[in-house]
Order: structure tokens, then sequence, then C-alpha cells
């Protein structure tokens, strides 16, 4: 086991650097540097600007500033912001991790809170009224892309009903009754995945409901409940873990457009604004995290396949 | 006698592989999710060739009736100067904020989408393709380099990838500002999304050539005395092509999707070329004004998504030769 993780984060540890360096290398080709972006807008001169550079080490060869950012990572050190001049890459990143994580947390309730339930719903009543809903519903999810299901939510629930502030992004996250601006939000960006699970669910639940156990379980005189639940899904909770690395990827690539859309200050819609800032700095600090909680989750949904499934050994 | 055998089994063969794809097509048709999907997107496809026949005026003419010059306050005063109307006889899906045929706009949109997507599956297939074969028949360096480069994709979130690669590449490819009469920002969002999406299909096609490597045909290939390039390419490729198609057709809706999400937040294709997603874009703007702008490109969108998923579905049951 130790041995087994402790050679998963040496793996990821290859993985990361890589995607420092594609990066890095991808952020330099942008053309234009940090100060060049900014001095035509602000009318200052070219010596300036090289001076500048030379203050935060670009005028150094490309190598070696990679050298330099890789030392400095190693000490938890992700270097100053060029944009907001004066505070550090860690420091705006982790004002800028609270909404985005609560986004997160708040999609991934319902997806797993809504998708799964509607999966074992409409498998155990196959075929009626339940199941035809839910699958036109889980069907019409899928289908309609998270953005524009955003903007009719809205347009809908903001615009017309007035239910919530258009402006969602204000204070979300700084109160519980803060949250309450993070529904809509949430709902964009987790459906297409809750259709998703709810679907696959219903398929790994028709597949389990058919077994013999689950019918010995019936003779033994289980309750309905019981039976669905215990000897169920709890057998058709493999395929449904192999969804949950690929969902979250989803969500976390996902919160990038939907930040941007409801105006969300999180990671994602800092990462946009790094990247047409050229603010090198905040582009290599979300990329990495972004990668590293990624390999985390996976990592994570490989851990418990032995605790879903007894007869699963992880194999170094 | 070996004169008769000789040309005869070349023969043979083409005959058994017709028959597997006669047989895919009938369990397809057998599929209705599937078929109708299919002929949808025929329809669409149709639609996206003959562009420029279908669409009644050009995607960027303006249909101004008085002279823009002094615009009032009130937006919806507008519509007196031929910009946002209603849908019509003339107009069937009604003008956009610069009095465009939305309609014109959407077909010339979805041919650019369509276009830009199988461009992408194109390039996805060469290089994944290609990479999945050297990194199983190649030298062994090669498998070990697919495989890093397999997982840093998995890490890497796309978007994020794209993002950085678009912006990467610029405006411009080898200097010219259009190419097949299409911005240059298109192809180069498509080539972005496509250098992303490239290590699941190797790893895809890695898996497949694996598992044929081991079969009894290609031991007895090999044993034949046929060269590793016969093998590839006459007995894996034909025997792994099934897989590929489906994640082929998997990654249409991925690819319109990303451009569209990307051009949605001001980050993929440049207006004013009509994509789709440059489309719903542009509408959401007005939305309050005219909805139906908005209704029919975003319409088309979830249409294009929805079909090629099904007919993805209903693709991989039936080419799996052992699925009923």
């Amino acid at each position: 086991m130790a041995r087994y993780v402790l050679g998963r984060l040496v793996q990821a540890a290859v993985t990361l650097f890589f995607v420092a360096l594609i990066t890095f290398a991808l952020m330099h080709a942008v053309p234009g540097g940090p100060f060049e972006a900014r001095s035509v807008e602000r009318g200052v001169s070219e010596d300036f600007v090289r001076q500048q550079e030379a203050y935060y080490g670009l005028d150094r060869p490309l190598p070696q500033q990679f050298g330099a950012f890789l030392g400095r990572l190693a000490r938890g050190d992700l270097g100053l912001s060029f944009a907001q001049s004066g505070r550090s890459v860690t420091d705006i990143m982790l004002e800028r991790m609270k909404p985005s994580l609560l986004l997160g947390v708040m999609s991934f309730a319902l997806v797993l809170g809504v998708g799964i339930p509607m999966g074992v719903v409409t498998a155990v009543r196959r075929n009626t009224g339940w199941d035809y809903l839910g699958l036109a519903a889980s069907t019409t999810l899928a289908a309609v892309p998270s953005f524009v299901l955003a903007f009719f939510m809205l347009l809908v629930f903001a615009v017309w009903l007035d239910w919530f502030d258009v402006r969602m992004g204000r204070g979300f996250g700084e109160s519980w009754g803060s949250l309450k601006n993070g529904i809509l939000p949430a709902v964009a960006l987790g459906a297409p995945s809750m259709a998703h699970l709810a679907r696959l669910t219903r398929g790994a639940m028709l597949e389990v409901l058919d077994m013999d156990y689950m019918r010995t379980a019936r003779a033994k005189g289980l309750s309905t409940h019981a039976v669905t639940l215990r000897h169920g899904l709890r057998n058709a909770l493999i395929p449904i873990l192999t969804l949950v690395g690929p969902i979250f990827a989803v969500l976390i690539t996902g919160s990038i457009i939907i930040e941007s859309i409801f105006g969300l200050p999180g990671i994602g819609s800092a990462f946009i604004t790094s990247v047409s800032q050229r603010d090198y700095g905040m582009i290599m600090g979300t990329t990495l995290m972004y990668a590293a909680v990624i390999m985390a989750v996976n990592l994570a949904v490989d851990l418990a396949y032995p605790l879903v499934d007894p007869r699963v050994r992880l194999a170094s | 006698m070996s004169a008769v055998a000789g040309p005869a089994l070349p023969g043979a063969t083409l005959t058994r592989r017709g028959g597997l794809y006669r047989d895919a097509f009938r369990r397809l048709r057998r599929n209705r999710a599937a078929t109708a999907s299919l002929a949808l997107i025929a329809a669409l496809v149709f639609v996206a060739l003959f562009a420029d026949l279908i669409a009644p005026y050009d995607p960027s003419r303006q249909f101004l009736e008085a002279p823009s010059g002094a615009a009032p306050a009130d937006p919806l005063a507008l519509r007196d100067t031929g910009k946002y109307e209603a849908p019509s006889a003339e107009h069937f899906f009604g003008t956009d904020q610069l009095a465009r045929d939305i309609f014109s706009r959407t077909v010339y949109g979805l041919r650019i989408s369509l276009a830009a997507a199988f461009f992408a599956i194109a390039i996805v297939t060469v290089i994944g393709v290609a990479v999945g074969m050297l990194a199983v028949a190649g030298p062994r360096p090669f498998d070990a380099v697919l495989m890093r480069a397999t997982d840093v994709a998995y890490a890497f979130p796309d978007l994020l990838l794209i993002i950085l690669l678009s912006a990467a590449l610029g405006n411009e490819v080898l200097g010219f500002r259009s190419i097949a009469g299409v911005d240059a920002s298109v192809w180069i969002l498509f080539l972005a999304i496509s250098l992303t999406a490239w290590p699941t299909m190797a790893r895809l096609v890695r898996g497949q050539l694996l598992a044929i490597r081991e079969t009894e045909y290609s031991q007895a290939a090999r044993a034949l005395g046929a060269s590793q390039t016969r093998i590839a390419t006459r007995h894996w490729l034909p025997n792994a092509t099934g897989p590929l198609i489906v994640e082929a057709t998997f990654l249409v809706p991925r690819a319109i999707f990303a451009e569209a999400a990307l051009s949605f937040i001001g980050v993929g294709v440049n207006p004013p070329t009509p994509s789709l997603g440059v489309l719903i874009r542009e509408h959401f703007d007005f939305v309050q004004i005219t909805w139906t702008g908005l209704a029919f490109p975003a319409g088309i969108l979830a249409l294009l998504f929805l079909a090629f998923q099904f007919l993805g579905d209903g693709l991989r049951d039936a080419l799996d030769p052992r699925s009923r």
C-alpha cells in the first residue's frame, strides 16, 4: 500500500514536471511579454519595460528561467504576480481558490446526490413513466452545452423571476447566505455530468438487478430497500467509481467556462485573465494546481477500488 | 495450383472485410436512435456542403434599412433600421445586431464548425494511429514516451492547454490570416483541440494493437514470414479500426463543444467568423430583445452533440462482433 502510493507520487512528480515544462514553453511562445502587453495601454517607455523585465529576471535565457522557477517551486514559492504588483501568486491563488472550491463541492454534491439516486430509481422502475422521464431529462441535459444552460438559467431565474442576484460573484463564499448564489453555477456545471452518471448508474444497476444473489436476498425475506441498496447499489458501485475521476476532471475544466459566465472570482477566471495579461507566475501556478488536483483525485479513486471491491489488488 | 491460390487470397480477405462492415451496418440500422442520428448528421453535412446554395444571403451582408449614423439610446428602437428583426419569410431566423441574416450565418456557422471538427479528427487519427503503432511496433523508447505523454495529457485540463496553445499559435498560419476562406483562428483553435486529444487516441490504438499482437492470425502472419510493416498495415490496423471509428465519432461533438465554449468566453474563434460558438456568443448579448437568434445555433449545436453521441453508442455496439 505505502509502496504503491509512493510509486504513484513519484510518477505524479514526473508528470507535473512535464506539465510545467509544456506550460512554460507555451506561455513564452505567446507573443508579447507581461510588460509589453500593458505598456501599450499605459504609454510606458521601452527602457522601463526592459528594466522591469530585468528586475523579474525575464531577460535571462529561458532554460535558466525555468530552472529558477523549479528551484522556487521546490521551496513552495511561486513568485510574484506581474499583473497585480506586490502580491505573490500563492496569495492570489489562495484567495481565488475559495469560490472555485465551493462551486466544485456544490456541483459534485449535485452530481452524486442526484445522479446516483436518479439512476437507481430509473433502473428499479424500468420501462415505467419514471424511467422515460429520467431518460428524457438525462439525455437533454447531456446534450445541452453547459454554457447555454447557464445563460438560460441566468435569464429565467435571475432576470425574469429575480430569484438571484445577477452578479453572483459578489461576496460568494463569504457568508452562508451567499452560497445561494452558487446554485445556478453549480447546476450549470454539474448537470451534464449528473445526467451522464445517472445513465451509467441505471445501466450498472440493471445488470446487477438480474443477478442470482439479488433473488437470493429477496427470497431470504429482506426488504426491497435493503436488497436494492445493500446488495444492488453496493455491487453497481464499481463502474460508478470509474466515472468519478473523469467527472472530476470535467467539473474542474468546466469551471473555467462557468466562472467566466457567472463572474465568479475563482481560479478558472483567474487563469483566463492571466493568459491575456501574460502573468507568467499565475499561469504556471494555476495550471500546476489543476494538474495536481486531478492527479490527486485519480489516486484517491484508485485507492478506493479495493474498498468497494475486495477482489481488487493494487499493483505497483 | 499456387498461381490460382495466390490471387484468390487477397480477394477472399476483401470479401470477408466487406462482410464485417455490411454486418455492422445491418446491426446499426436496427438501432433506431443511431439510424435517426445518422440521417440527421447526413442532412446537416449536406447543408454544410451546399451552404452557398442553401443560405439565401452572404453571411456578412447587412440589411440596414435606414442610415445607422445616429443610433438611438433605446436598443428596441433599432428594430426600424433592420436590426434584431423577428423571423419572417425574408429572414427565416430574423436578423442580428448588425442586421445580418441569422439563418445564413447559422448555415455557414454549421459548415465552419463541422469542417473544423472533421479536420481535427483527421489530425487526431493520423497522429494517434502513427504514435500508437510506433509504441507497439517501433523501438522500445517510443512506448515509454507515449505513456508519459498520455499521463501528462490526462493530468492537464484540456481547456487550459487549448487556451495556451491557441494563444501561442497566434492569429495566423504561416502568415495567412484566412485559409480556404475561413479565418485562421478557426483552424488554429481546432489544431489546438486535436493536439490535446491525440494521446487518448494513441493510447486506444496501443491497447488494441497489444491485444491483436497476441492473436493467432497475427502470429501466423509472422510465421509465414510477413514483414513487420505488412503485418502492421494489413493485419493489425484493419482489425483495430472498429474502436477507432467509435472514438473518432465521439471526438466530433467534443471538438465542436470545445470550440463553442471557448468562443463563448471570448478566447476562441475571432468574430465576425460565424462559427457556432461565435454565433451563440453574439446572440446572447441581445437575447432579451429577440431570443430566436440564440435558440437556432444553440439548438443545432445540441442536435449535433446528441446525434454524434447516439451514433457513437450505436457504432460501438454494431462494430463489436461480440456484442449482441
